[in-house]
């Protein structure tokens, strides 16, 4: 954002110089320090040219914007002090002091240059330019004073954390005494009582059990009661009778959908991307099914935020019945947001989508608007603007991709054996092969021999090298699969062909990164792919990345041999799409004669951040040895040909000993390392059926020492998953830190910000991070026990679904500008209990809420006292009227009409789209009305194309953290509920599904499946009277006939008794 | 919720029929309500200083019309034109950067004012004396999706409300039932999607309502029983069955607002077919809108213009028209700038400055601002040979109606039309200058959400007082 200026309104308060100062600073000998320290004095002339001339042009002109005293510092410039002025701001110094050239001051008020012309709206006078210049042109004379100082309170990060609840310790609070022991069923009822009846209030009576159980089976699977549960529940003498409804809804499999559902709405879950075309978010659902599988398994609270930070870097959970790693889906909620295609900032926009996910961590993990500290420390809490950026850091560390999570693991255990076999049997091979070819090679014509082993290409001397695989390190080796093997191969090592056939390929010429044939012909579906040109390259489990750098150069050199593609990742942008940024993609074909430069020009990013990611393209062979960055081609010229040896004997004498000793050396197990030795190897490599022929003894010997060695390679190779879903992930990189944004502009680093956690829970010394980016430390330090945030924050999400009201009331936000727990004791002993006792399961800590008097308390109260004294019941002394969520009005209105699916899990039903629903990227069809009868947490949810009955009952739109969704209550929903096809179908379904049976039946069948109760006597002929009276308008004769039936059960979809809960 | 503050009983008791002569003060309760349930830490209210409108009519140019081709000429273009462009050049969306572009429409002078208007646009430049265009506009970003949302939002990215939002959450509407924010859909939706029109954090009575054209104008709006008597004995029923839910729960504001809004619903099902068909309008006015022009894109903007106006009549806060689908592009000419953008202003000229005419004429466009533009401009030089790629940097909108000076230039861009200059006017100064018109201070309209008080001038904007009457 261009930093903009603002005319002051009049009557804004403006500094003036109080007259008897200004007097007395004339007359005072101002002096200073030259760069050379030696103090400069102005003349009293000078100084009081200044404070008449000078001073008020700039108080009155100038300080709005560029003092201590401005509201909003603009331009980072100071203009209240010289030094100041000449320290200047973004654009340089202002001040040059002798210099109207090199004095931006000079150029801004001659408004010369559109983007400096200053002040922004009304130009000085000229008069006034002529006293700057004057002032300028003497040597800016300033008299010595004390320097200005904001007049602002600091940011003191200590004194805040001191001042706000939220960052005391979970303390375990004694449960306090009550008066009314006997309403006492469990220490939460304690804590809610001891408020109640400090304020002399008493908590309402219990509520009646056709109404406990429909609350209940709402909270917990989002779905009303069958009437049979309704029944077995009145009908249960024993006094545990809840406690066995709670532990039946908490294991139905529907509870995962419903919490799922609450999480989404954090994570700002959607399939799409928006922006303009609202492209995929390829296999989002998958994450979506994972919720509902971690939830249904109450996976424990601090395991599923690892997942979720982390996930990609644990040891995995694995899914029940197969070995798909379960725990790398966690860390698909960062990807769920929006992205823009060609972005003209490309910094920027990378800056505002890790701003997203950034706040949508703070807020769902901590409950913190970390976002808030993106351009300034925070305005209220205890978070500093280097807590944001160092934050950031964790973020630009990571990239994204789509995870073969089905084959990863087995994948992973298969290159693991392949490894070992390898580095087990490189030896044997190489003892088998010297003793098959060295016969061939001695008697070998001279003919064969010419030219075996041509000068092998210098290795050049480059510097700015990125990575080159002959040193590099673990931080070098981060991979998506195991196509390059589990390390880099060394110069010399054998390269094992794919069969005993073809038992070796030759040796490694350079420490080199190289695609193993094995892993050829991965196939990843089962679903979509990314928009644009990463969704045509098949990456997903045969990637590898480099480490993150600042581009220095116009381009990226690859040095490599075989066909490949590679992708730079500039400033994490992966939706590569329309005008702009083809050029982050680059493709070739294999190098003649081997080895050779790729050149990748990236001429627009330099000084952008950037790693590589390497894929093989198709089935083709591919190494890389090195990752240069280089204005020229590195090593100068490109390698020659081959030289081609005059004289075939004179040849022949000169290469046999050389490739006898190769042959020898391999035998004592050494593999060849001078650049000749390789180039031996590999001719011997390549005529090895020349020396050692298919059918002879040779070649039988050898046969049966590596027949093994191949049977073991096939035998793994075989297991190899080919085939594999694939879902969006983190990808590990390198650890790269980022910098203090001045103002959050990316085009103002300032220092450097290292990684690490809120100093206000983890101090301000840098993360220990053993390697990458280091997300799994922040994981460990979100859940540290002097963290009290993690646990609090979810307990009181869980409290707020249950009884509609967070003991805070905003539940993202702990912060001060926040609502102050209304129970803090409470808070804190469930909080306690969740990550204490209770070892972080949700299932536990919702059953002890669950349990208690306070959860099974009446809606209604016959104490009107508590009504004057509690108007917003924060005291709790009755349950709250709450009105249905969205998804839960439509599912009970399929789980009524008996139109519900209830299958779990699976791709999302596309979206219906009405004709309302325009706009770019609309889907080329439309889903099915009925949503195929699925729960509404499997629709589809385009960003662009939002379902209008879902939007109407206040789904949230998917940009950010809504832990607490609005209840609004507008007449859009009576038009949806009255007009709506689904509603309307769906009420004509119900008709047609109801037995024959007499009106009365049926009225009580409907009050019972939509409400829960029966019907008094008044309604039964209300709705009795009503069905004959429709059937006459109707005009039919039968008034049993579904037309007419249609029309009450449309009717109960639209009683307020349908869509609230009490 | 259980009812504390306000009594809806005692409220609709003293109104004849429920709402009547109250409707507005019973649609700002409703709306109170509704925040309080969101949480809100500010209500709605009545403006917050007498404001000259009450209605903004925003003509939406989606796509980025270019300024150099409409109203800021530059005369320099002409000259210059095919030569190599005298200004260092930002980074465009194509990066396909061309020469100099002189403009292919000739300006001439209209009205008493004397003030230029392209040959594009010979209808709006007889209304020009009551036109203030701000020659100074910039914006924050080059891409569509992201410019949009930010001239819709204030900020460049999806989800916060848009200012139709922000002016009904502020003020309510004076309609009692019609929604308070409609948009009257042309054909095309501005990419971004339905979101540019959406209420963000506020509560959802907010968001705007799309209206288009044909037989069911707005959704679920149209009865799905054969005959009203059928429709009206559920209805009988259902009150029935939610008085029996009162009865239990006792009195309950939320419950109490949900039955009330049937009888909104009940009479939006009749006010819309009613607000749509214009077939009553006279045949002069339908004439001076475009509605029998030979252009059929002109004729469907020009319906939207007189729904505009029947919207405002009726009270609606904030009414927004999106661009007829020509067939070929929006104002996004990248090339073949010539057919495109004459084509884009055949379609909404006449219809512009008969919705001007017809306000004037019958005394509404004092207390309506008229505000028409796009979400940025074009550049000075071709994009290619024959287009302009989009150009935030400096762009004109302008407004007319209640508030504005008309007449007026406001501000200036650099010789080549290139960037803004002079008085340079944000996209926030835009938003807080609307607030402003219609009685609100933009810095104390906010709305709590994720811990900050958010504004739609987010921490910025001033409201451009030279353009005020």
């Amino acid at each position: 954002m261009m930093p903009r200026h603002a005319v002051s309104p009049p009557g804004l308060p403006r500094w003036r110089v109080p007259w008897p100062l200004l007097l007395a600073s004339v007359f005072a000998l101002g002096s200073l320090r030259t760069r050379a320290g030696a103090d400069v004095a102005f003349s009293a002339d000078a100084l009081e040219f200044f404070e008449r001339g000078v001073r008020p042009v700039l108080v009155e002109r100038c300080h709005s914007c560029h003092s201590h005293r401005s509201e909003k510092l603009k331009g980072n410039l100071y203009l209240d002090s010289r030094a100041g002025a000449l320290k200047g701001g973004e654009t340089g110094p202002a001040v040059v002091p002798g210099s109207l050239e090199k004095s931006l001051l000079i150029a801004a008020i001659a408004r010369t240059n559109a983007d400096l012309a200053m002040p922004p709206k009304t130009a000085l006078s000229e008069p006034e330019r002529d006293v700057l210049r004057r002032w300028v042109a003497m040597g800016a004379p300033w008299p010595t004073e004390a320097p200005p100082a904001r007049t602002a309170a600091g940011f003191d990060l200590g004194k805040r954390k001191e001042a706000h609840w939220c960052w005391r310790p979970i303390a375990n609070p004694p449960v306090p005494a009550v008066r009314h022991a006997e309403g006492v069923r469990s220490p939460i009822d304690a804590f809610v009582l001891a408020r109640l009846e400090s304020a002399g209030l008493k908590a309402a009576p219990p509520a009646d059990r056709r109404t406990l159980i429909r609350r209940a089976t709402f909270d917990l699977t989002g779905l009303p009661p069958k009437p049979e549960e309704v029944e077995a529940f009145v009908a249960d003498p024993s006094p545990d009778a809840f406690e066995g409804v709670v532990d039946r809804l908490l294991a139905s499999p529907h509870f995962g959908e419903r919490w799922a559902r609450h999480w989404m709405d954090l994570v700002r879950y959607a399939e799409s991307r928006g922006h303009e075309f609202d492209p995929d978010i390829p296999n989002a659902w998958r994450y979506r099914d994972y919720l509902v599988r971690a939830f249904n398994e109450d996976v424990p609270y601090d395991q599923f935020v690892r997942e979720h930070l982390a996930g990609d870097l644990i040891p995995p959970r694995v899914r029940r019945g197969s070995d798909a790693n379960e725990s790398i889906l966690g860390t698909g909620f960062w990807f769920l947001g929006e992205e823009v295609h060609s972005p003209v900032d490309i910094r920027q926009d990378e800056a505002d989508r890790i701003d997203n996910r950034l706040d949508v961590m703070g807020k769902t993990f901590l409950g913190l608007t970390l976002g808030c500290a993106r351009c300034h420390d925070h305005k209220f809490d205890a978070i500093s603007q280097r807590d944001y950026y160092g934050l950031t850091g964790f973020l630009v560390s990571s990239s994204y991709r789509q995870a073969r999570f089905e084959s990863l693991e087995w994948n992973g255990r298969i290159a693991a054996e392949l490894d070992a076999v390898r580095d087990a049997d490189t030896r044997a091979v190489g003892r088998a092969v010297a003793v098959a070819l060295r016969t061939g090679v001695a008697g070998a014509a001279p003919s064969l021999l010419a030219g075996a082993v041509p000068e092998p290409v210098p290795a050049a001397v480059v510097a700015d090298v990125v990575v080159d695989f002959a040193r590099s390190g673990p931080a070098d080796w981060m991979q998506d699969g195991f196509a390059f093997g589990l390390r880099p191969a060394r110069a010399g090592d054998l390269l094992f062909g794919p069969d005993a056939r073809h038992p070796i390929l030759g040796v490694a010429e350079y420490g080199a990164a190289i695609r193993d044939p094995l892993w050829r012909g991965l196939k990843t579906e089962g679903g979509s792919r990314d928009a644009g040109r990463l969704g045509n390259w098949d990456r997903s489990e045969q990637t590898l990345k480099t480490r993150e750098i600042r581009l220095a150069a116009d381009s990226l050199w690859y040095f490599v041999k075989g066909a490949g593609r590679a992708y730079a990742v500039v400033d994490s942008h992966q939706m590569v799409n329309g005008p702009l940024h083809g050029a982050l993609f680059a493709e070739w074909k294999a190098p003649e004669g081997g080895w050779g430069w790729v050149r990748h020009s990236l001429g627009d990013y330099r000084g952008h951040r950037l790693h590589v990611e390497f894929s093989p393209a198709g089935d083709a062979d591919l190494a890389i040895a090195r990752v240069v960055q280089s204005e020229e081609r590195p090593g100068g010229a490109p390698p020659a040909a081959a030289p081609v040896a005059p004289d075939p004997v004179a040849s022949a004498a000169r290469v046999r000993p050389i490739l006898l000793a190769v042959l020898d050396a391999w035998a004592a197990g050494n593999p060849p390392s001078t650049p000749r030795d390789l180039a031996a190897a590999n001719w011997l490599a390549e005529h090895f059926d020349a020396l050692c022929p298919a059918d002879g003894p040779a070649r039988a010997r050898f046969d049966a020492v590596v027949a093994p060695v191949f049977g073991r390679r096939s035998a793994l190779a075989a297991r190899i998953r080919k085939v594999s879903a694939s879902a969006p992930a983190m990808f590990d990189g390198s650890g790269i830190d980022e910098f203090v944004l001045s103002r959050g502009s990316p085009r103002k680093p300032g220092e450097p910000a290292p990684r690490r956690f809120l100093e206000a829970i983890s101090g301000p010394e840098p993360m220990r991070i053993a390697r990458g980016a280091g997300r799994l430390e922040l994981a460990e330090a979100v859940l540290a026990p002097g963290n009290p945030l993690a646990a609090r924050v979810m307990a009181n999400r869980a409290w707020q679904h249950l009884f509609g009201r967070g003991l805070v009331a905003t539940v993202d936000n702990f912060g001060v500008l926040g609502q102050a727990p209304s129970h803090p004791e409470l808070l804190d002993h469930l909080a306690h209990r969740f990550r204490g006792p209770l070892g972080w399961s949700l299932k536990s800590l919702l059953r002890e809420m669950m349990l208690s008097d306070a959860y099974r308390m009446a809606s209604r109260t016959d104490d009107p006292q508590a009504e004057r004294t509690d108007p917003e019941n924060q005291l709790l002394h009755r349950a709250n009227l709450r009105r249905l969520d969205a998804e839960s009005i439509r599912d009970a209105i399929l789980s009524v009409s008996g139109g519900l699916d209830a299958r779990l899990g699976g791709p999302s039903i596309p979206v219906h789209l009405t004709p309302f629903m325009e706009g770019r990227g609309r889907p080329g069809s439309s889903g099915p009305l009925s949503g195929a009868g699925r729960r509404s947490v499997y629709q589809e949810v385009r960003r662009n194309f939002l379902s209008p009955l879902m939007l109407a009952f206040d789904a949230p739109i998917p940009f950010n953290a809504v832990g607490r969704r609005n209840v609004s209550n507008v007449p859009a929903q009576a038009l949806a509920l009255m007009n709506d096809p689904f509603v309307v179908g769906q009420a004509a379904q119900w008709a047609r599904a109801l037995p024959r049976e007499p009106s009365g039946a049926r009225i009580r069948r409907l009050y019972e499946t939509a409400f829960g109760r029966l019907p008094t006597e008044a309604e039964t002929s209300r709705m009795d009277a009503f069905a004959r009276e429709q059937a006459r308008r109707l005009g039919v004769g039968d008034p049993s006939d579904p037309r007419v039936w249609a029309d009450v059960c449309h009717v109960v979809f639209n009683a307020k008794e349908f869509i609230y809960l009490d | 919720m259980h009812r504390r503050l306000l009594n809806r009983r005692e409220m609709l008791g003293r109104c004849a029929n429920g709402f009547g002569a109250m409707a507005m003060t019973a649609m700002l309760a409703e709306q109170a309500r509704a925040a309080v349930a969101a949480g809100a830490s500010v209500v709605p209210r009545p403006p917050q200083f007498r404001g000259k409108a009450r209605s903004v009519i925003f003509l939406y140019m989606d796509g980025g019309p270019s300024q150099v081709d409409t109203f800021d000429p530059k005369p320099r273009l002409s000259a210059e034109h095919g030569r190599p462009f005298g200004l260092k050049m930002e980074p465009t969306q194509f990066n396909q950067n061309g020469n100099t572009l002189g403009s292919p429409w000739a300006f001439r002078r209209h009205g008493a004012s004397g003030i230029p208007v392209s040959a594009l646009f010979p209808h709006v430049a007889r209304c020009v004396d009551d036109l203030a265009i701000v020659r100074s506009m910039t914006g924050d970003f080059s891409e569509h999706t992201n410019a949009n949302y930010f001239m819709h939002t204030g900020s460049g990215l999806q989800g916060r409300p848009s200012m139709g939002a922000w002016a009904s959450y502020g003020l309510g509407s004076e309609s009692r039932d019609l929604p308070g924010f409609v948009v009257l859909n042309g054909g095309l939706i501005p990419p971004g999607g339905l979101d540019n029109f959406n209420s963000g954090f506020l509560p959802a009575t907010y968001q705007g309502s799309i209206f288009r054209a044909g037989d069911q104008p707005v959704a679920n709006v149209r009865r799905g029983e054969a005959t009203a008597e059928l429709q009206d004995a559920k209805l009988a029923l259902l009150r029935d069955l939610d008085r029996s839910l009162l009865s239990r729960v006792g009195d309950s504001d939320a419950v109490e607002s949900a039955i009330a809004n049937y009888e909104l619903a009940g009479r939006m099902q009749l006010a819309v077919p009613e607000l749509m068909e214009t077939g009553g309008e006279s045949a002069a006015t339908r004439r001076l809108y475009g509605m029998e022009a030979d252009y059929p894109h002109t004729r469907t903007f020009a319906k939207q213009c007189l729904v505009a106006r029947r919207l405002v009549e009726r009270g609606v806060r904030f009414v927004e028209l999106t661009c007829p689908s020509l067939g070929s592009d929006r104002w996004d000419q990248h090339s073949n700038l010539r057919e495109g953008h004459a084509n884009n202003s055949r379609a909404v000229d006449q219809p512009i400055a008969g919705l001007l005419t017809d306000l004037k004429a019958r005394g509404l466009l004092e207390s309506t601002v008229v505000v028409w533009g796009g979400e940025f401009g074009r550049t000075p030089f071709a994009q290619g040979t024959d287009g302009r790629d989009h150009n935030p940097f400096g762009f004109t909108m302008w407004l007319a109606g209640g508030g504005i000076r008309g007449g007026t230039i406001h501000g200036a861009t650099d010789e080549y039309g290139y960037k803004a200059v002079e008085n340079k006017v944000s996209v926030h100064d835009l938003h807080a200058t609307i607030l402003h018109l219609l009685g609100i201070d933009h810095t104390r309209l906010t709305f709590r959400f994720g811990g900050r008080d958010m504004r739609l001038t987010d921490v910025y904007g001033d409201v451009v007082g030279e353009i005020l009457a």
